[in-house]
């Protein structure tokens, strides 16, 4: 098989409707006489390169190539008896180490800071649950003991009894008359057992 | 004579001072041409190609005596006139310092400038397809359509497995009908 004939029907195979269209020939044209003349050229472009550098000069520039070829400038006397260049000695300096993750310090202190406190107030909210809560702990205090508390603090009170120091008030006889002003003396009569009552449950 | 001499032979006369420079012009005159239009479809312009086609040369000029046969002399050829090319865009994109699809558009731009150029010509317009290839497939494409080069052969100047080169270039023809047909 041709191999042109392979590259068809490689073509018919990957893309039909491309292969019907036919194969286009080559678009671009090079100058008249290209290929003739390319050999010459380049070689002469070759040669160009590989001379000596009397024979390129001369081809390049006769004029150039006929000048003397004296050096104008001077150097002080036994300058190149004299030159010496030192040595250079190699100085081992540490390199300086870039971190990778710059965080500033005051930062890395502020956020550390941080965790400490959130982590002690958790431990010490933890540890100190069940002495917060003051009902049970006054519970676990004796009579007493808060009696003892309230006569040291001036609180007059007396184990057995419920009245509250703090309930205590003054009303006189006036006060009293307008407070009941508009009670009926039925109401009264009626609150009077009840009261009796309530005077033996706290006695 | 100089027709049937084969590479090794010519290789040979190369290496030989009294004949070297003989046989480099049958070397060029044996390859100018093929080598010139794979420079040119890469390259489009021909100032551009006339250039790179003789660096190429003076590289040949300059290696060839150290030319290990361990491939075929066309193949080297052809790896040396890629890389070349390559390195042409590569610098032309560099001192243009504009984005690579610029660079590929200014490509069309040359297609479109040529003095011969017909937009209704089926020819053109495949040039025009081949540009908007990337340059890896747009070298496959014109390796294999043109110049009918081998996957084997190919691979070695493309440093690319056979089978990469196989997909690469199917991938090149989907491309290029889907151009020719709906544009």
């Amino acid at each position: 098989m041709e191999r042109s004939t392979e590259i068809a029907a490689e073509l018919s195979g990957i893309a039909p409707a491309l292969a019907e269209l036919g194969v286009p020939g080559q678009p671009y044209r090079v100058p008249a006489g290209y290929f003739e003349q390319f050999y010459n050229s380049l070689i002469e472009k070759i040669q160009l390169g590989a001379e000596e550098p009397d024979n390129e000069i001369r081809a390049l520039s006769p004029l150039l190539a006929g000048l003397e070829r004296k050096n104008p400038y001077n150097v002080p006397a036994g300058y190149f008896d004299e030159l010496s260049i030192p040595t250079p000695v190699p100085v081992r300096q540490k390199a300086p180490v870039f971190s990778l993750h710059r965080v500033r310090p005051v930062l890395r202190y502020a956020v550390a800071a941080m965790l400490t406190g959130i982590i002690a107030t958790a431990a010490f909210f933890a540890f100190h649950k069940s002495s917060s809560d003051p009902l049970s702990a006054l519970n676990a205090i004796s009579d007493q003991e808060m009696a003892n508390y309230l006569e040291n603090h001036d609180v007059h009170w007396v184990p057995g009894t419920s009245s509250s120091p703090t309930a205590s008030a003054s009303y006189d006889d006036n006060d009293i008359s307008d407070l009941l002003s508009n009670v009926s003396d039925d109401e009264l009569e009626a609150y009077q057992p009840m009261l009796a009552q309530n005077q033996r449950t706290v006695n | 004579m100089q027709e049937q001499m084969t590479d090794t032979e010519l290789l040979a006369l190369f290496r030989e001072p009294a004949t070297k420079e003989k046989a480099f012009s049958i070397l060029v005159k044996r390859y100018q041409e093929r080598l010139y239009w794979h420079i040119r479809r890469m390259l489009v312009d021909h100032e551009d190609s006339n250039d790179v086609l003789q660096n190429v040369f003076i590289r040949v000029w300059n290696a060839l005596a150290n030319f290990r046969e361990d491939a075929q002399l066309y193949t080297w050829l052809y790896r040396i006139a890629t890389n070349e090319s390559l390195s042409f865009l590569e610098q032309q994109k560099r001192k243009a310092t504009v984005p690579l699809s610029d660079v590929e558009s200014s490509l069309s731009n040359k297609i479109r400038a040529d003095k011969d150029f017909d937009a209704s010509k089926l020819e053109w317009k495949l040039q025009l397809a081949i540009q908007q290839l990337p340059e890896k497939q747009r070298l496959v494409f014109t390796l294999r359509y043109y110049d009918e080069m081998p996957y084997e052969e190919m691979s070695q100047v493309l440093e690319t497995s056979a089978g990469a080169l196989k997909a690469s270039y199917h991938h090149a023809v989907k491309k290029i009908e889907d151009f020719m047909l709906n544009r």
